[in-house]
């Protein structure tokens, strides 16, 4: 006997995901899960943005890391309240991770959550962990056919920030040819080249960003 | 490397549901996967077949089934649909933004059990 199914395969994740956004919204926090290879620079965009905004809103983080506590300790120096999930070399955050950190951190007092996903573009692209926009982190060290080698990702991205522009010169990357295979990809997306290290650029980052909380509380 | 644990998600999920219906044994599994759905079919067969082999019975023996689901997308300007897979979401017909129609599918389509 032929039994129709159609459920998707991450139901039980979906199910969490959606707790955890429910949790978010009830608090008015904008959550934002921020994906990228290793080595693309999340932490470091993450520190200029809780530079950038920690005058304006109140600011958490979770960081999540396959074993060490290395970035959680970058963030926690803002004077930045983080939790750090350990996935025990597990390639991507899951909504059950996030939920178990959330125990640790003070929602009813946050504005934004900044979610730093496990290094890798392949597996978080999948799980949704009940945030309300993914950014893709994406450097220009990386090459220009990342979006093609890896659409899912940045299909879900509403935002991608291309970082270390301030490497430009050191590569053969365009950077409207970034874009264009970004907007290929995902017309919709916002861009936002940048370089953590220089600050070029990340204004612009900041106040699109600064929008998104507004809209969300 | 997540395909194990996609694997064991689909192994509970069918197996509940045919231990609820009293079946003694699934013969075949169907999954509907997106070619964007960043999953490897092959790692997932194997995952799959390996758990399975712990199952007992249940699972004894039983095919999976991979449809791949094709990148597609559908204009939001004129309204066509077609294949994104390796030119992405610009329409080929009016160079309008596309969005995706179908291509991130990880699903359980179907199951047979008696
Ligand atoms: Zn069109």
């Amino acid at each position: 006997m032929e039994v129709k199914v159609v459920e998707r395969i991450l139901k039980v994740n979906d199910a969490v995901a959606q707790a955890n956004r429910s949790r978010f919204d009830a608090a008015g926090v904008l959550a934002v899960n921020i994906i990228g290879s290793p080595g693309a620079g999340k932490t470091t965009v993450l520190e200029r943005t809780v530079e950038g905004l920690k005058g304006r809103f109140a600011l958490a983080c979770i960081e999540g890391d396959p074993y060490t506590t290395r970035d959680a300790e970058r963030i926690a120096a803002l004077d930045c309240p983080v939790v750090q999930i350990n996935t025990q070399g597990g390639c991507h955050l899951d909504a059950s991770l996030v939920s178990q950190a959330l125990e640790q951190v003070d929602l009813g007092a946050a504005d934004l959550l900044l979610i730093e996903n496990v290094g890798n573009l392949l597996c978080p692209s999948q799980y949704d962990l009940g945030e309300h926009l993914t950014v893709v982190v994406l450097s220009v060290t990386e090459g220009a056919d990342k979006p093609e080698k890896y659409p899912a990702a940045f299909q879900r991205a509403r935002a991608v920030i291309v970082s270390k522009i301030d490497a430009l010169a050191l590569t053969d990357v365009d950077l409207d040819d970034v874009s264009a295979s970004i907007r290929r990809f995902n017309p919709q997306a916002e861009v936002f080249p940048l370089s953590a290290r220089t600050g070029e650029g990340v204004e612009a980052w900041l106040q699109w960003l600064a929008k998104q909380v507004r809209a969300a509380r | 490397m997540h395909e194990l644990g996609l694997a064991e998600n689909v192994i509970a999920a069918v197996g509940s549901d045919a231990r609820r219906r009293g079946f003694t044994r699934v013969s075949r599994v169907t999954l509907r996967v997106g070619e964007w759905s960043a999953v490897l079919p092959d790692s997932l067969e194997a995952g799959f077949h390996l758990l399975a082999s712990l199952e007992g019975d249940l699972f004894a023996g039983t095919e999976l089934r991979i449809e791949r689901e094709p990148a597609r997308g559908i204009c939001t300007a004129c309204g066509s649909t077609f294949p994104a897979g390796r030119t992405g979401l610009v329409c080929p017909a009016c160079g309008g933004p596309g969005r995706l129609e179908s291509g991130v599918e990880l699903e359980i389509a179907s199951y047979e059990g008696e």
